[in-house]
């Protein structure tokens, strides 16, 4: 199983890199030489840092859900006392500690692409990350339980999942109560402005805190819902 | 003591209904055994009692406790292979799959234990194998091997001998049997196999259309359908002896017949006269063992005649 956890994500890190390369060098060419330029590649890498994060976050239980359905496995992991949440949680703490084996090198990649080179508070980054993350894997649930209930539909996530971008689009204010917006522009001001946890504003951080974890609960409960229509229907172990 | 008991279980997939009102119970140390044509309702009784399809209604007890949606206790008692090949990792090794069922259950499994299984198993040359590469009856071994190092008192086994050749099954037979005589285990086994069936099962419950047919150990069935089956060798005759039996089998051996019919005793010497009547000579009048599988054919066949007599038999 952490094998081809290990290939989906290797493939998926020199695929992010490869996007990385070509957003940077358009919005170079697309920009021309204007003085701009500076601050939107700092934007580009942090966003597509984050990016990229997210796009695990969401993507593995999707994934990691339809491809044991797949292969038969799903059913035998629901047949464990723990209960398939703890199971799944256990599954998402792998991805989480693996993603971030990952990250380093490809941060450093991207820095190197783009020629910037940003500070990094490995504590308050982290922190930042792990409530930016978080709700990621709470659609990763919703996410994985549409994909048991209707099927083959993993195609339109990866739609979706671009989409994730327009959040960091997004002006700081009122809307910062979206975890990916809020966490986005957090973690923008710590990279670039040498900020530590402590120097970010609290209220910020507590908003973040509560409606990461409430994405993330909410996430859960939407899949023990569909679990549930799931087991009804008799299609756990079909795919 | 019942360690599962199935109540009043009913399922209906849209129009199809997949499980009609079945109830039965097993006791600590038994092996049950399933039987019943394809679609009968066999896979979905068993996910209903592992709890991974939600019933329309009726009841689940595991070690005296009612098993609701969503719980997951009850697979400290109870586990279970499901059909097809699919239930465990082909990426992963022989030893890997098996630690980590042994892990799902929350087992560090020992390595003295892991051996155990192996050898019961005969694969202990595959180890470090991965499962992709075992041949299919191997597959099937290593899905039971895993299962069992979750450790848990009570096994289901669904269709564990599909596509498993003549000796394979054999293995499976005396592997299944040693589960419940060494380790106790109290194993419910769906199967379309037999001779397997004769050989494990302590009792055997027949579905078809998703009811109870028939149930009881294979001594009891074989009395509660206390037809026998004769032999009779016979040569000569003006006519096919099939048109004497159209229920029999007849054989042509040679210059003789061999005709097989299931009478009841007084039907024997009709079935004499009828012979000398159109010219046969008789040689031998055998008695035939009847064997699970015709009384299965029987049961079956019984089913079928009471549905088109009472008119809405469709099939
Ligand atoms: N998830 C499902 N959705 C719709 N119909 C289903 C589902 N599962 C089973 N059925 C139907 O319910 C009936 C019983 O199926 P089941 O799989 O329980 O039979 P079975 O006895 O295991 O048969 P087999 O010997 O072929 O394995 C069949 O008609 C089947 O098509
Ligand atoms: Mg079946």
């Amino acid at each position: 199983m952490m094998k081809s956890y290990m290939f989906n994500f290797l493939s998926g890190l020199i695929t992010v890199v490869i996007i990385f390369s070509i957003l940077l060098f358009g919005a170079r060419f697309a920009m021309g030489n204007s003085t701009n330029l500076g601050n939107t590649t700092e934007a580009l890498v942090v966003g597509f840092f984050l990016w990229s994060w997210l796009l695990g976050g969401m993507n593995t239980l999707t994934w990691g859900i339809t491809t044991e359905a797949e292969q038969g496995t799903l059913e035998q992991l629901y047949m464990s006392p723990y209960g398939f949440k703890l199971v799944s949680l256990a599954m998402l703490g792998i991805s989480f500690l693996s993603n971030l084996l990952f990250t380093i090198p490809l941060l450093l990649i991207i820095m190197l692409i783009s020629g910037k080179f940003l500070h990094i508070d490995v504590l308050t980054v982290g922190f930042i990350l792990f409530f930016t993350i978080l709700p990621a894997y709470g659609l990763g649930y919703v996410f994985g339980g549409l994909a048991l209930l209707y099927k083959r539909i993993q195609s339109l996530f990866q739609i979706l999942n671009m989409g994730v971008v327009a959040f960091f689009l997004l002006p700081p204010g009122v809307l910062d109560i979206i975890p990916f917006t809020g966490g986005y522009h957090l973690l923008s001001m710590s990279m670039r402005g040498n900020l530590g946890l402590l120097q970010l504003p609290l209220p910020k951080v507590i908003i973040l805190m509560v409606s990461s974890i409430l994405v993330f609960l909410s996430g859960m409960w939407i899949y023990s819902l569909i679990e549930r229509r799931v087991k009804f229907l008799g299609i756990l172990g079909h795919y | 003591m019942r360690v599962v008991e199935v109540e009043n279980l009913r399922k209906v997939f849209g129009d199809t209904v997949a499980v009609d009102g079945i109830s039965f119970g097993v006791g600590r140390g038994e092996i049950v055994a399933l039987l019943g044509p394809n679609g009968a309702g066999k896979t979905t009784t068993i996910k209903s009692i592992l709890n991974l399809i939600v019933p329309d209604s009726g009841r689940i007890v595991v070690a005296g406790r009612d098993v609701r949606p969503g719980d997951y206790w009850l697979y400290d008692f109870i586990s279970g292979v499901l059909e097809g090949n699919r239930n465990i990792y082909w990426r992963l090794t022989v030893e890997q799959n098996i630690r980590f069922f042994a892990g799902l259950n929350g087992r560090k499994i020992s390595k003295r234990e892991i051996d155990g299984i192996l050898e019961r198993f005969g694969l202990g040359e595959k180890r470090k194998t991965e499962a992709r590469n075992l041949s299919r009856g191997m597959q099937q071994k290593l899905a039971i091997a895993s299962v069992l190092a979750r450790k848990t008192p009570i096994l289901i086994l669904d269709e564990p001998t599909l596509g498993l050749d003549v000796d394979t099954t054999y293995q499976l037979m005396e592997i299944v049997r040693s589960l419940r005589e060494d380790m106790g285990r109290t194993i419910i086994v769906s199967s379309h196999n037999m001779r397997f069936v004769e050989n494990t099962a302590d009792r055997v419950i027949f579905i078809n259309r998703g009811k109870i047919v028939a149930e009881g150990s294979v001594e009891q069935l074989k009395r509660m359908f206390s037809y026998e089956t004769y032999m009779f060798r016979a040569s000569g005759g003006n006519i096919s002896p099939q048109g004497i039996f159209p229920d029999g089998k007849v054989e042509r051996v040679g210059d003789e017949w061999r005709i097989y019919v299931s009478l009841n005793q007084s039907e024997i010497y009709d079935a004499v006269d009828a012979l000398r009547s159109n010219g046969f000579l008789l040689k031998e009048i055998r008695l035939q063992e009847p064997d699970l599988e015709s009384i299965y054919m029987r049961v079956m066949k019984e089913e079928r005649s009471d549905e088109t007599a009472s008119g809405n038999g469709n099939a």
